[in-house]
C-alpha cells in the first residue's frame, strides 16, 4: 500500500492562540484514518489547514498525486486546481452545505464545469450515473434541495464529492446530523464505495463508536496535540494516553448491565508528555 | 389507578399546516412511575419531543390534541393537565414547580443578558414567596449540588463566560430549584462532547435518587438509554412500538422497529445488523394495530409482517 498523504509539523494559530500544535501523520492509500478529540481539539482546524481552506503557519502538507508528490502549502493557486479534484470534501451539516436555490443537478454539475470536464450532454449522463452510485432516483436530478430528506442530502453531498472522482475524501463530521439509522446506511454507503472506488478517508468524528466501526487507524487529538495514534484495536482494546482512557470511558454503552463509570478529568494528567 | 406519577391515556396530537392536517402522535398512551428514570426514544419525527412538550402545555397554536394527560403529584390531588386552560393558574404553579423542563441545546435556555445567579433564582422567586436573598441563597445551594464549584462568584457571570457543560449544569439547577416531581430532560446531552454528556448523565442519575423524583428522558441514543433509564418507550411514526424495563427492551427486543434501531447502533454485531436491516418505513404499523400486553408490564405493538 502506498503513502497517499504525508504532514509534518502542522501549525496553526488563531489571534495568537495556538490551535494546531505541530501535527504529523501518514495516510495510506485506501485506508480510512479517524480523527477524534472533543470540540476544541483542533479537529477541523488540522483538516481545513491540509486542505488548504485555511492557511497553515508552518508544516509541510505532502500529496503523493497522480503524477507525484506534491507539497500542497508550496503551490499556487492556480497549480493546486488540478489537485484539488483528487481531493473533495464532505460536510457535516446536509441542509447548509447545499445551495437551496440549485438544482440537485446544477449543484453536481458545477465541479464538473469548474474542472472543464465534458460538454453538457456527457455531463448529464455523468450526474445521472452518480446518482445511481449514491442511490438517489434519476429524476432528483430536477428537483431542489429543500425536497429530501437529511439522509438523502447527506447523499446528494457524497455525489457532489465523488463525482470528481477524487482519491481522498476528507469527511468532517458527515454522519454527526443523521438519525442513528440513517448514519447506518451512510456509513454502508461509503464503505462500499471506498471499497469501489478504492478511496482514502480521512474522516473526522466525535462518536468514538463510529470511529471504531469504520476506520482503520485512529488520531487521538486534545488542546491541539495528537496525544495517541494506533489502529482502531490497539486504540481501543488498549489505549496509553490518559486523554483516550477518559474518551472511551465516556462511551455509554448499549448494555444496560455495563454500567457508564467515566474517569474524573481532574485526577487524569492530561497535559502531561503531550507529543507523541 | 395505577400508581404513577404520570399517565398519557390515549393523546393523539396533529398540527394544521398548509398541506392540510399533519399527524404527530396518534394514541400514544403510557405511564411515567415514581422514583425512576424513564426514556422515551425514537429517530427525528417520531414524535417524542410533542409528547413532551404536551405535558407542559408547550405545543403551538396550530396543535389539535385529544387524550389525556394526567399527574398524580406525591401530596395532592391528581391534576388531568389536558382539561387546563392554558392561562389557568394551576398551569403556571405546574410549570417549572411540579414538572420541570431541561432543552437541548442549554445556550438558547438562557437568557445571555442575565446573570447566572438570577436566572437561577428567578425561578424560586416565581413559585414562593420569599426575599430575593432567600432565593439567592438557594440558587447558590442547587449550583453547588449540580457540581459547579465555587458557586458564589459564579453567579455573578454570564453564560457566554461559561462552557456548554458548564451551561448545561445551570439549565439542571434552574429546572430542578423548585423540587419538581417530574423532570423533563428533551435531548439534554446531545449537543455536548462525549466526555461532558457522560458526567451529565452521571449527574441527572444521581440527582434522581438524591432528590427521589422522576425523570423522563427523551433521547434518540440507545447507548444513553441504556446508561439511565429504568423503563424504556420506543416511538416511531408517532406511536409507541414497544414498553419495557431498559432489560426487557434493549437485552431481548420484540419489535422489529426497536431491533432495527438496535442494529443500527454503530459496533452492533454483524449477523445481526443484516437480518434486522430492512425496515421498510413501518408500512406493516398501520391503523388497527395495537398494544399488546406482554409478560410483567411490558407492551409491544401488534406487527404483521407484509407480503413483500
Amino acid at each position: 500500500m502506498s503513502q497517499l498523504l504525508s504532514v509534518t509539523d502542522l501549525c496553526k494559530s488563531f489571534a495568537g492562540e495556538s490551535v494546531v500544535k505541530s501535527v504529523s501523520f501518514e495516510l495510506n492509500e485506501s485506508s480510512t484514518l479517524g480523527i477524534v478529540g472533543e470540540s476544541g481539539s483542533g479537529k477541523t482546524t488540522l483538516v481545513r489547514s491540509i486542505l488548504r481552506a485555511i492557511e497553515p503557519d508552518s508544516g509541510t502538507v505532502r500529496y503523493n498525486s497522480r503524477e507525484g508528490w506534491h507539497d500542497l502549502h508550496s503551490l499556487s493557486p492556480k497549480e493546486l486546481l488540478p489537485l484539488r479534484r483528487e481531493i473533495q470534501m464532505i460536510f457535516q451539516d446536509p441542509f447548509a452545505s447545499l445551495n437551496p436555490r440549485m438544482t440537485v443537478q446544477t449543484i453536481l454539475e458545477e465541479p464538473l464545469i469548474i474542472h472543464g470536464i465534458g460538454d453538457k450532454e456527457s455531463r448529464k449522463q455523468q450526474v445521472a450515473k452518480m446518482l445511481e452510485k449514491v442511490q438517489l432516483d434519476s429524476s432528483s436530478a430536477s428537483r431542489f434541495p429543500h425536497a429530501f430528506s437529511g439522509g438523502q442530502r447527506q447523499r446528494i453531498g457524497i455525489a457532489r464529492a465523488l463525482i470528481l472522482e477524487p482519491r481522498l475524501v476528507v469527511c468532517d463530521e458527515s454522519v454527526s446530523a443523521l438519525d442513528v439509522s440513517v448514519q447506518a446506511q451512510i456509513l454502508d454507503l461509503l464503505a462500499s464505495l471506498q471499497s469501489e472506488l478504492g478511496l482514502t478517508y480521512l474522516f473526522v468524528a466525535h462518536d468514538l463508536r463510529v470511529v471504531r466501526e469504520f476506520c482503520d487507524d485512529v488520531l487521538v487529538m486534545y488542546s491541539g496535540n495528537v496525544v495517541e495514534r494506533g489502529s482502531v484495536e490497539e486504540i481501543f482494546n488498549n489505549p496509553q494516553h490518559d486523554y483516550t482512557r477518559l474518551l472511551l470511558s465516556a462511551i455509554p454503552s448499549p448494555d444496560p448491565d455495563e454500567k457508564l463509570q467515566p474517569l474524573d478529568r481532574k485526577s487524569l494528567l492530561l497535559d502531561a508528555g503531550l507529543t507523541v | 389507578m395505577t400508581d404513577s406519577l404520570l399517565s398519557i391515556r390515549g393523546l393523539s396530537v396533529e398540527f394544521k399546516t398548509e398541506l392540510g392536517l399533519v399527524r404527530a402522535l396518534s394514541e400514544v398512551s403510557f405511564e411515567v412511575p415514581r422514583n425512576s428514570v424513564t426514556a422515551v426514544v425514537g429517530e427525528s419525527g417520531s414524535g417524542k419531543s410533542v409528547t413532551s412538550n404536551a405535558i407542559l402545555r408547550l405545543l403551538p397554536d396550530t396543535a389539535q390534541s385529544s387524550g389525556e394527560i394526567e399527574l398524580n403529584p406525591q401530596d395532592g390531588e391528581p391534576v388531568i393537565i389536558t382539561s387546563l386552560d392554558e392561562r389557568d393558574p394551576q398551569m403556571q404553579n405546574l410549570r417549572g414547580g411540579l414538572v420541570s423542563m431541561v432543552f437541548q441545546e442549554p445556550m438558547t435556555a438562557l437568557s445571555p443578558v442575565h446573570r447566572i445567579g438570577d436566572q437561577v433564582a428567578e425561578a424560586v422567586l416565581c413559585h414562593r414567596d420569599v426575599s430575593p436573598d432567600v432565593a439567592w441563597a438557594e440558587a447558590a445551594a442547587m449550583l453547588e449540588q449540580v457540581g459547579l464549584a465555587d458557586a458564589e462568584s459564579k453567579m455573578r457571570m454570564f453564560p457566554f463566560e461559561f462552557s456548554g457543560g458548564m451551561r448545561q449544569r445551570v439549565v439542571i439547577a434552574m429546572a430542578l430549584i423548585c423540587h419538581p416531581q417530574l423532570l423533563i430532560c428533551d435531548e439534554p446531552t446531545t449537543a455536548l462532547d462525549v466526555t461532558i454528556q457522560a458526567e451529565i448523565l452521571v449527574l441527572i442519575k444521581s440527582l434522581q435518587r438524591k432528590l427521589n423524583n422522576s425523570v423522563l428522558f427523551i433521547t434518540h441514543d440507545l447507548g444513553v438509554v441504556a446508561q439511565i433509564a429504568d423503563r424504556v418507550v420506543v416511538m416511531y411514526n408517532g406511536q409507541v412500538m414497544e414498553i419495557g424495563s431498559v432489560r426487557q427492551v434493549l437485552k431481548n427486543p420484540q419489535h422489529p422497529y426497536t431491533m432495527h434501531l438496535l442494529s443500527s447502533m454503530p459496533g452492533a454485531a454483524t449477523d445481526f445488523r443484516e437480518k434486522n436491516k430492512n425496515w421498510s418505513d413501518g408500512a406493516a404499523i398501520g391503523a388497527g394495530t395495537f398494544l399488546v400486553e406482554a409478560d410483567a408490564g411490558r407492551k409491544i405493538r401488534e406487527f404483521r409482517e407484509l407480503s413483500p
